[in-house]
């Protein structure tokens, strides 16, 4: 089985585009080449990691698409924002985040989580305080990254 | 100038951060964090052994030599974390009473570079298969003519065959003597023909084990002969009139035998296309080798009074798949493919600017020059072990081979020459450490190259190569020009390489 993989789901004018796998070198955009739909959601929940490579494939691929389609990137996991962060071009420009993943810590239980969140639950890139452990049900739990760095792609106020 | 400070280090895309005296983390730049898949409350004050997988010594090895040296710099290391696999070069520095470690991440080059190796493997063997099958296709081409070759010496023998029998029938065989002996010299001679026409298809179809690589010194006159037999039916079908010029004296080249007779029936079965598509008056091909001594090399030259290569398709005839033929006829990889073998000869094949017909040149390097090419990629290979090379001069190919062969398993390198004065010419450009020449040669003889030789050249071992009847020359010669031996003909591996390796003891 390959390392990578995509499912691709259409609607009207929509079309939604879920990645798998490690975006590498051997990563192959193939199916999702022609797709010209209005919308074009990429569902990034299953990309285990990312290289260079895969970034500059991507970068090529996503910058063809996103002079004729509206961009949604959805799910979002730790290793693709930190690449949003420090790669110009990752997030074409009018692009959109719907989602993202981002890592919590539970002082009372040390539970470890990633929490699904949006851009409009983050204000001037603090992180939420008052989220409930998934495990002991404790509210409050913390942020568990430099803030400032990894809301970086979000505005600042 | 000032340490950079750590908002600075905050913004290198590469992990870098700092060490107490402990080894445990002070600080440390996000792209630690997104490397080792760590929240910052995981990495501050740990142990660096703790946070890579990486043997304890290596950090205190790095750690003892940036102390004594005030900065360090660590071998490629690889280490994995979580299902990733990293390579990494970690460069250490003093800075006050901590230790700054910045790193370069060289995954990606790494893993990259293996699948570059791999992918050219694959391409190598592709690329033999499709030397393979181009020398399918142009054998198939050549059926038709190949096959009216083996009729008329088969014609030949069938014939005399019955001239046998019928001398068989009358009482007196002995009348018959004459007639008897010329009838079996013609049947002889006829099936001597078709088997050297299925010798020559058969090599020329053989691929050996080291995907047809391996170079010889070999004679180009019988590349142009072996190539002439395999294509000789087609050019008399298409009542073409072969020229060969030859002059006088060796065209010997380091090369393959099969693939440069793949270049030269490549360009003949062309001319042939293209003289008899055009339905020229006279249809002639043209074949001759030079020697150009200034350039340091053979010329192959095939020409043609066909219509010539048109201007506009002159630039692309060397492409793949560039073909004028109509479809299933030529597989337009030829001219690409023969351009291919003669680079891989570091020779060259062009076409030639001419009024009326084609004209193609391949060049070739002189021996002299190309022995030293291929034995350069030994000399990388090899890099510190430094092996005697050994000049060995004769006209013959045989015997060059023979001593290339035998020197292959040994640390001797080989360097091979066709004559006396090409000799002294390699002489002049690079060093030796030991000459092995031949008597007989045409040109200078063996005698004379030596006593030129011990002219301008230094006081190098030099040995005599020659059968039992140059024995009286080495005697004469043994003082006067300081022989250090002599090989007689025929010889074998053994005292080839106990001669020289008594030449270099002490
Ligand atoms: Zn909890």
């Amino acid at each position: 089985m390959s390392k990578f993989q995509i499912d691709l789901t259409l609607n009207a004018g929509q079309a939604i585009v879920s990645l798998e796998g490690v975006m590498d070198e051997d990563m192959v955009l193939e199916k999702v080449q022609g797709l010209n739909e209005e919308t074009l959601i990429f569902d990034f929940d299953k990309v285990t990691s990312i290289n260079s490579c895969g970034i500059r494939d991507w970068i090529t691929f996503i910058s063809s698409k996103a002079t004729d389609s509206k961009i949604v990137y959805r799910k979002c996991p730790k290793v693709i924002i930190e690449q949003l962060n420090m790669v110009k071009g990752f997030l074409p420009e009018g692009a959109q985040i719907e989602s993202f993943y981002a890592p919590f810590f539970c002082e009372s239980c040390e539970n470890e989580e990633m929490v699904l969140l949006s851009p409009n639950h983050i204000k001037g890139r603090k992180a939420p305080t008052n989220l409930p452990c998934s495990q002991c049900k404790t509210e409050g739990i913390e942020f568990d990254a430099l803030e400032s760095q990894y809301f970086h792609f979000l505005p600042e106020a | 100038m000032t340490i950079l400070s750590t908002d600075e280090l905050d913004l290198l895309f590469s992990p870098a951060f700092t060490l107490s005296e402990e080894l445990k983390v002070q600080y440390f730049n996000p792209a630690l964090s997104t490397l080792l898949q760590l929240p910052p409350r995981k990495i501050k004050e740990q142990k660096v052994k703790e946070l890579f997988p990486l043997d304890e010594r290596f950090w205190n090895d790095l750690k003892e030599r940036t102390q004594e040296q005030g900065s360090a710099i660590s071998e490629e290391i690889d280490f994995s974390i979580g299902s990733e696999n990293y390579t990494f070069v970690f460069r250490l520095k003093k800075v006050d009473s901590l230790i700054l470690c910045v790193s370069n991440d060289l995954s990606v080059e790494k893993s990259l570079h293996g699948k570059y190796r791999e992918q050219l493997e694959l391409l190598k063997k592709s690329h033999q298969q499709v030397v393979q099958a181009d020398k399918v296709r142009a054998l198939g081409e050549l059926t038709a003519g190949i096959s009216h070759e083996i009729n008329n010496p088969l014609t030949v023998a069938s014939g005399n065959n019955e001239l046998l029998g019928f001398a068989l029938e009358t009482e007196d065989l002995n009348e018959q003597r004459e007639i008897l002996t010329q009838c079996h010299g013609n049947i002889d001679e006829a099936l001597t023909r078709i088997q050297t026409i299925i010798a020559g298809m058969k090599g020329f179809l053989h691929q050996d084990s080291q995907g047809e690589d391996k170079k010889e010194y070999i004679e180009l006159k019988s590349v142009i002969d072996n190539s002439l037999k395999l294509t000789q039916g087609t050019l008399d079908s298409a009542s073409i009139k072969s020229v060969v010029n030859i002059p006088e004296g060796g065209h010997v080249v380091l090369g393959n035998q099969t693939r440069l007779e793949q270049i030269v029936i490549n360009l003949i079965q062309n001319a042939t296309d293209s003289m008899r598509d055009a339905g020229v008056l006279n249809p002639t091909l043209k074949i001759d080798l030079k020697r150009n001594p200034e350039k340091h090399q053979i010329s192959l030259n095939i020409s043609d009074n066909g219509p010539g290569v048109s201007t506009e398709v002159k630039d692309q005839i060397f492409e793949n798949f560039f073909t004028t033929k109509e479809m299933g006829k030529g597989t337009g990889l030829g001219l690409s493919l023969c351009q291919k073998i003669a680079e891989d000869h570091q020779g060259s094949l062009r076409l030639i600017d001419k009024e009326g017909g084609a004209h193609f040149e391949l060049c070739l390097p002189i021996i002299e020059v190309s022995s030293f090419a291929s034995n350069d990629e030994i000399f990388s290979k090899l890099n510190d072990i430094h092996g005697k090379k050994i000049l060995v001069v004769d006209n013959d190919v045989t015997i060059l081979n023979l001593c290339q062969k035998f020197m292959e398993s040994t640390s001797f390198i080989f360097i091979g020459s066709t004559g006396g004065e090409e000799a002294l010419e390699v002489l002049n450009k690079y060093d030796v450490d030991a000459v092995i020449t031949d008597l007989n040669m045409p040109g200078i003889d063996g005698s004379t190259f030596v006593k030129h030789l011990r002219q301008s050249y230094g006081p190098v071992p030099v040995f005599y190569l020659s059968d039992t009847s140059g024995m009286d020359q080495y005697k004469k010669d043994k003082e006067a020009l300081n022989l250090s031996g002599m090989l007689v003909k025929p010889f074998k591996s053994s005292e080839l390489v106990s001669l020289l390796e008594e030449a270099f003891k002490g």
